[in-house]
């Protein structure tokens, strides 16, 4: 691997440090705390600097060095720690403590964790041994972007008003800025960059499965949910395109598992959720997913609005109801400033602004244009006639959401209930969307449905294995 | 029923829900085959393009250059799109007029890139610019550039 390869590992590594050291300052300890720093580490790394390549572009700066990137992680790091010690997390953040698994489950998820990791790495190899420049869509909307952003000499918000609206110039910027960077550190026009930025998002989802999982006290189930992660099709096919569907994916996932874990149970007999994660990740990691993508705007908006509506249910009152929202606030402040200016001084205007000037209004009121979008999810929940991609494995995680429930509705754990209610909202909050669409409509279901479903499969996984995950590790020693 | 009972009781359901899903997900890695196959087989985005980034120099850095390519590309304009990615940061448009017929003011000072593969369709195409050029009172210049592609320039003309 070259030195643009090495520059991706450099800001994963270093993504990875700071955010065992915001752990460590919020008192998770141990292999917790490893697993946790791999997880997240990746993409807080990639997407600090992203943010920094942004800000310092908008205020007509220099591109970004490398030494000035490693002050920025320094610096980062010390503004993580003193909030951490400033407001630690409020409540005992001790690992939960491992269950004992059978050493068949054990060795059977280690096997098949090694062989669909081995699997992955060869279709991340044939995919961009056929694509070194990515896919269709990486090369008309994300890779183009990250030249322009690497080569602009000053002028991105006059290029990016030129340049063909199917590039999708008002997209928010974390992979093309990710990329332009290492592009900038490298400098050359590596098609190695995207290609491993890629496979670190890749990596990363997997990791931060394992430790989002690993919080119910049971490996070899973390190791199943990557496992099952890893084998998807579509999964292999959407990480190896140099798309921002995966890192969004991966946004969606850390945020969610972080504000989910925010949520105690407020009946006597309700079990605690998964021990509690600093809200200024998930803050950051909020920021972050709007940073990604349009869709991570109205991801991370129902993130909280849900996050609200729980905390107002289930949460007692007193003084640390709702004390994780300072964190949340803090750490998404630079992700959403950023989509903010970013909208405002350099994007062009959007199809949103045509809908919201009365454009399409007739849209709603078509019967036909609301059951398409709905059978469509159908068809691919409930795959009869084609799996499109997704194999068998969407009905058998419903089967698992349902046992989830059941488990759920005897338990009483609004943590749970949190996770799937975020899911399901956002499944729901697109069929308008597709209903109002400007483009043809079932040109854009055709072309996106998939990849919406992509972006929250992760956090399907990590939601039935981690809720079955806690049930079971609550059995009693045989 | 206490906790305890529960978690039992549950423990069960899941190994059977996860022997469930490990059957299904193995069917499914079938899929996973067939699209490795495509992806092997498919080829490259970009492949057997002409290197668009070699005509950078005759390119003007801040104007935006009309693309124009008579090759089949049904509606996925892939030639556009890496033409792009190896000019940026030139903005390029796609150049709609297969038939040159703009008003004087769309074609002065502008600047084309073509991609023809057919020699003769280009000389055609030229031929027909041209004359369309020379009546709005402006000239065309030509410059050709390595794997097939062609600059054109219009010159601004004081008569038109």
């Amino acid at each position: 691997m070259n030195f643009a390869g090495w520059t991706t590992g450099l800001i994963a590594a270093a993504g990875c440090l700071l955010a065992a050291l915001g752990l460590r300052a919020g008192g998770v300890r141990g292999w917790r705390c490893l697993r946790h720093a791999l997880g997240f580490g990746p993409g807080l790394g990639l997407g600090l600097v992203s943010l920094y390549f942004f800000f310092k572009q908008l205020v007509g700066l220099d591109q970004p060095g490398l030494g000035e990137l490693l002050l920025v992680t320094a610096g980062s790091a010390s503004a993580l720690v003193a909030w951490q010690r400033w407001r630690p997390p409020s409540l005992t953040d001790a690992a939960p403590g491992a269950a004992r698994e059978p050493l068949a489950l054990r060795a059977t998820a280690v096997l098949a964790l090694l062989l669909t990791g081995a699997g992955l790495l060869v279709s991340y190899r044939v995919l961009s041994t056929s694509w070194p420049d990515g896919t269709w869509d990486a090369v008309a909307i994300w890779n183009v972007r990250a030249r322009f952003l690497e080569r602009a000499d000053g002028s991105v918000p006059e290029l990016l008003k030129a340049i063909d609206r199917t590039s999708h110039p008002n997209y928010p910027l974390l992979l093309p800025g990710a990329v332009a960077t290492q592009l900038v550190l490298a400098g050359e026009d590596d098609s190695w960059v995207p290609e491993v930025t890629g496979l670190a998002f890749l990596i990363g989802l997997g990791l931060l499965t394992f430790a989002v999982v690993a919080d119910s006290g049971l490996l070899a189930y973390s190791a199943l949910a990557t496992a099952l992660l890893w084998g998807t099709p579509m999964l292999l096919k959407w990480g190896g395109a140099q798309c921002a569907d995966l890192p969004l994916s991966y946004f969606f996932l850390g945020a969610l598992a972080v504000l989910a874990a925010q949520i105690p149970g407020r009946a006597e007999h309700a079990e605690r959720g998964p021990a509690r994660l600093s809200p200024l990740l998930g803050g950051v990691f909020l920021g972050l997913l709007a940073w990604t993508k349009n869709e991570g705007v109205l991801m991370a908006l129902t993130l909280l609005g849900l996050y609200a509506v729980w905390t107002w249910r289930f949460v007692a009152r007193g003084r640390e109801r709702w004390r994780p929202l300072a964190g949340f606030a803090f750490g998404a402040l630079p992700g959403m400033a950023a989509v903010f200016l970013f909208k405002h001084l350099w994007a062009p205007e959007s199809g949103l602004h045509t809908f919201l000037q009365g454009g399409h209004l007739d849209h709603l009121l078509s019967p036909e244009r609301w059951w398409i979008p709905t059978r469509e999810i159908l068809s691919r929940l409930a795959p009869v006639s084609r799996s499109h991609g997704w194999g068998l494995v969407w009905p058998a995680l419903e089967l698992g959401l349902l046992l989830a429930c059941v488990l759920h509705w005897r338990a009483r754990r609004p943590w749970a209930s949190f996770w799937g209610a975020v899911l399901l909202t956002t499944v729901l909050c697109w069929i308008p969307i597709y209903v109002s669409t400007p483009y043809d409509q079932r040109w854009h279901i055709e072309g996106s449905l998939d990849r919406l479903l992509l972006q929250l499969y992760p956090a399907v996984i990590c939601g039935v294995f981690l809720r079955l995950g806690v049930a079971a590790s609550r059995r009693p020693a045989a | 029923m206490s906790p305890t009972q529960t978690g039992a009781g549950a423990s069960r359901w899941i190994h059977a829900w996860l022997l469930l899903i490990a059957s299904v997900w193995a069917l499914g890695l079938r899929d996973a085959v067939v699209m490795l196959r495509w992806a092997g087989t498919t080829p490259e985005m970009c492949e057997g393009f002409p290197d668009y980034a070699g005509v950078g120099g005759l390119l003007p850095a801040k104007t935006p250059v009309g693309f124009l390519s008579e090759q089949p590309e049904p509606a996925r304009s892939e030639r556009f799109y890496c033409a792009q990615l190896d000019l940026a940061p030139r903005v390029l448009f796609r150049w709609r007029g297969q038939v040159p017929r703009p008003a004087p003011q769309q074609l002065q000072g502008s600047t084309l890139l073509l991609d023809f593969a057919d020699h003769d369709a280009l000389e055609a195409f030229l031929r027909e610019l041209a004359a369309e050029v020379e009546r709005q009172g402006a000239a065309v210049e030509r410059r050709n550039a390595a794997g097939g592609l062609t600059v054109v320039t219009v010159a601004e003309g004081g008569n038109s």
